[in-house]
C-alpha cells in the first residue's frame, strides 16, 4: 500500500501473517459475492421506488407470486455455481449479465501478472466486442455503455506499464480496429477513438473546448439573425436522434435514461462540439430547463435560465465562450457558454416552444442564448436575472449593444 | 498493489455497485484474510466479506473521504462485525484451532512435503498469534493483515495512536518470543534491526528454504 507507513512494520513479520491468514477469495465466492452486490443494489432502487409511490401501488408492486420460486431458483443456483456458468452466455440486459461481468471481475483478482492481468482485460474487451454485435439490433441502448468499457480497457492497457503494453500492443490495436470496423459496419454513430481519449484524458475537456468555439460562435450568429433558425445550426435539432451528425446526437439517440449521461460525458469531449465542457450539464439543464419553459412563468425560466448559464460559463466560458460572444455580442460572454450547453437538448424544445407561445418563444432563442429569456420575460421576473447578466439589462434599453441583438432576437419571435 | 481510484470512491459513494465490485477486487482478498484472522473460519469469513461489502453498498454515502477512507471504513465494519459474530457463537479461541485444517488451501504448484512444511508453518503462526492478548492481537491484525497505517488502527480501535504502537510493539515481541527456537524468530529479530526495509513483495509467495526448515522445529507450546 502506498499511503501507509510501511517503515513501522516488520517485514518478516508482515510476511508471516499473510502467509498465516491472507488467502485468495476462490473464483465462485467472488462471483457469488460479486452477485449479492449487484441484487442488493437493485433491491436498494426498488426500495427507494416504494418509497416515493407507495400510497399508490403498494400492493402491485409485489413480486407476482409465481415469480418466488423462480427467484428462490436463482438463488439456488448461484449458490452452486450453476449462475456463473449460466450467465456466460448473457448478454446486456439480461438478469444474468451481472454474474457474467462478476465473475470476470472475480478472475482478474486472481491475475497478479501485469501481462497476464493486461491479456485477460483484453479479452474481456473482446467479449464486449461480441456483446455488442449481438446486441446491436435488439438492444442498441447497451451498445455505448459497452463501447466505453472497451475504451477504458484499452486505455487502461495501453497506458499501464509500458512493457505491458508493448506485449499486449497487438490484440489491443486489433480490438480497437475490430471495435470501430463492427461500429461502422453496424451503423452505430458510436466512435471507439474518441470513447478512448474521452477515457484517457478528463484533462482532454479543456483542451478539446478550444474547438468548440466554432459550432458555438455559430449558434448565436444564426440565433441573432433568425430565432426560429436554429435548426440551421444543424446539431441542436436532432433530439429525435435521426440525422444526428455528431457524437452529442448518439447520446440523445441511445439514451433511455441514464445511460445517455455516461454516454454524454464520454463522447461529446472529442467530438469538439459546444459540449466537450458541458456535456455532463447538458442533461441537467436539458431536463431542467424544458419543463419550466413551457410553462412560461416568468420567474421559473429566469432561474433555470440563470443557473445552467453560470454553470456551464466556468468550465467553458475561459475557452469557449468568448470567441462565440465575440461574434454576436460582446457583453453576453455568460450566454456563450450557455449556448453551447443547451442545444443539443433543448433544440427539440426550441422548435416546439417557438411555435407555441411567447414564453416559449422565449425558451426557444434560449437554446441559442439563455440570457435572452429572462429579458422578454423579464418584464416580470427581469430582477433576479438582470442582476447576474448584463442582457437583461439589455433589453431594459441599456448600454450594451449586444444585448440589444438578443433583445431583439427574442424579442422577434415572442412578437 | 495500488488502491483503486478517486473515481471509484466517488462510485461508492453514490452506492454505485460497479464501483463496490471495484472496491471488492482490490481488497476482498486482504479482507478475507483479516476475517479469517478474527473469527478463524474461512466460510463464517466469506459471509463477513459478503456482509461487510453490502454495507458498503448501503451506507457507502455517509463516507467522507476517498479510498483509504473507504478502507478505513471497510475494515472498521469487517472488526465490528467480525466482533458481533465472535460474541454470539462464544466461541473458544483454543477450539478454533482445530478448523487451521479447514483453512488451508491447496497449492498444486507446492509438492506435499512443501505442502506440509508451510501448513506446519501457518499453524505454528496461527497459535502464536492465539497466545497473544487480545488488544496486541488485535492490533497485529489490523497493522500486518489489513495492511492499516498507525493512525487509522487507531481509530478503529478508539485508542490513541502511541498506545496502538506501544501495543503494536509489545504484540511483535510477544510474538518473537513464542515463535522463539523457530527461524522465524530470527529472522523477525533481524528484520526489526533492518528496518525500514526494503518492500516486501507479494503475499502468497513461498518463504525462503531456511525458514521452512526452522518451521518444522518445535512449535511453541499450543494449547
Amino acid at each position: 500500500m502506498d499511503y501507509t507507513d510501511r517503515s513501522d512494520r516488520n517485514p518478516a513479520l508482515a510476511e508471516l501473517l499473510d502467509d498465516a491468514f491472507v488467502e485468495p477469495v476462490d473464483l465462485d465466492t467472488a462471483s457469488r459475492h460479486l452477485w449479492v452486490i449487484h441484487s442488493e443494489a437493485q433491491r436498494i432502487a426498488l426500495e427507494a421506488e416504494d418509497e416515493v409511490d407507495a400510497p399508490v401501488s403498494l400492493a402491485s408492486r409485489r413480486l407476482p407470486r409465481a415469480a418466488v420460486p423462480v427467484l428462490a431458483l436463482v438463488m439456488l443456483m448461484s449458490m452452486s455455481g450453476v449462475a456463473v456458468a449460466a450467465s456466460q452466455g448473457s448478454l446486456p440486459g439480461d438478469a444474468l449479465y451481472h454474474v457474467k461481468r462478476g465473475t470476470e471481475r472475480a478472475q482478474l483478482i486472481f491475475v497478479r501478472d501485469p501481462v497476464t492481468r493486461a491479456e485477460l482485460q483484453l479479452s474481456f474487451a473482446r467479449t464486449r466486442l461480441d456483446e455488442i454485435q449481438q446486441i446491436a439490433v435488439t438492444r442498441p441502448q447497451h451498445v455505448p455503455e459497452l463501447v466505453e468499457q472497451i475504451a477504458v480497457t484499452l486505455v487502461e492497457v495501453e497506458h499501464g506499464a509500458p512493457e505491458v503494453a508493448a506485449r499486449v500492443q497487438p490484440v489491443s490495436e486489433s480490438i480497437r480496429r475490430e471495435t470501430t470496423e463492427s461500429i461502422a459496419q453496424l451503423q452505430l454513430p458510436v466512435d471507439v477513438n474518441q470513447a478512448v481519449e474521452v477515457a484517457m484524458t478528463p484533462t482532454a475537456a479543456p483542451g478539446t473546448a478550444t474547438a468548440t468555439p466554432v459550432p458555438s460562435t455559430n449558434t448565436p450568429a444564426t440565433a441573432p439573425s433568425e430565432s426560429k433558425t436554429p435548426q440551421a445550426t444543424a446539431e441542436p435539432k436532432d433530439t429525435d436522434g435521426d440525422g444526428i451528425p455528431d457524437t452529442p446526437v448518439v447520446i440523445v439517440d441511445l439514451d433511455g435514461d441514464g445511460i445517455a449521461d455516461d454516454v454524454a460525458t464520454a463522447f461529446p469531449t472529442p467530438t469538439g462540439t459546444a459540449s466537450p465542457s458541458a456535456s455532463p450539464q447538458p442533461t441537467d439543464s436539458a431536463s431542467a430547463t424544458p419543463t419550466p419553459t413551457p410553462t412560461g412563468s416568468a420567474s421559473e425560466p429566469a432561474p433555470s435560465g440563470s443557473p445552467n448559464p453560470s454553470a456551464s460559463p466556468g468550465p467553458t466560458s475561459p475557452a469557449t465562450g468568448q470567441p462565440s460572444t465575440g461574434p454576436s455580442a460582446t457583453p453576453s460572454q455568460p450566454a456563450g457558454p450557455v449556448v453551447t450547453a443547451r442545444p443539443q437538448p433543448s433544440e427539440g424544445e426550441a422548435g416546439d416552444s417557438r411555435s407555441d407561445d411567447e414564453d416559449a418563444d422565449n425558451a426557444d432563442p434560449q437554446p441559442t442564448a439563455s440570457d435572452p429569456e429572462p429579458v422578454p420575460t423579464g418584464s416580470s421576473a427581469s430582477p433576479t436575472p438582470s442582476d447576474p447578466e448584463p442582457q437583461p439589462s439589455a433589453t431594459q434599453d441599456d448600454p450594451a449593444g449586444p444585448s440589444e441583438v438578443i433583445a431583439r432576437r427574442t424579442g422577434s419571435p415572442g412578437e | 498493489m495500488t488502491l483503486f481510484s478517486e473515481s471509484v470512491a466517488e462510485g461508492v459513494r453514490r452506492g454505485d455497485p460497479d464501483a463496490v465490485g471495484e472496491v471488492y477486487v482490490h481488497l476482498a482478498d486482504r479482507l478475507l484474510g483479516y476475517l479469517i484472522a478474527r473469527v478463524r473460519d474461512r466460510a463464517t469469513a466469506e459471509d463477513l466479506v459478503e456482509a461487510t461489502f453490502v454495507e458498503l453498498l448501503r451506507k457507502g454515502n455517509t463516507i467522507n473521504g476517498g479510498p483509504a477512507a473507504i478502507k478505513v471504513w471497510l475494515f472498521r465494519s469487517a472488526y465490528f462485525n467480525a466482533l458481533d459474530h465472535i460474541r454470539k457463537v462464544k466461541r473458544r479461541a483454543e477450539d478454533a484451532l482445530d478448523d487451521v485444517e479447514r483453512l488451508d488451501v491447496e497449492d498444486e504448484s507446492a509438492g506435499p512435503g512443501e505442502l506440509a512444511i508451510r501448513n506446519e508453518r501457518r499453524r505454528t503462526v496461527r497459535a502464536a498469534m492465539a497466545h497473544l492478548s487480545e488488544d496486541q492481537r488485535a492490533v497485529l491484525q489490523l497493522r500486518y493483515v489489513a495492511e492499516l497505517s498507525a493512525p487509522e488502527v487507531a481509530d478503529i480501535l478508539g485508542k490513541t495512536e502511541g498506545a496502538i504502537r506501544s501495543l503494536q510493539h509489545r504484540g511483535e515481541r510477544a510474538l518473537a518470543r513464542l515463535l522463539a527456537d523457530t527461524e522465524m524468530a530470527a529472522e523477525m529479530i533481524a528484520a526489526r534491526d533492518r528496518r525500514p526495509a526494503e518492500g516486501r513483495d507479494q503475499v502468497h509467495g513461498h518463504v525462503a528454504d531456511g525458514r521452512e526448515k526452522g518451521a518444522r522445529s518445535t512449535p511453541p507450546e499450543t494449547s
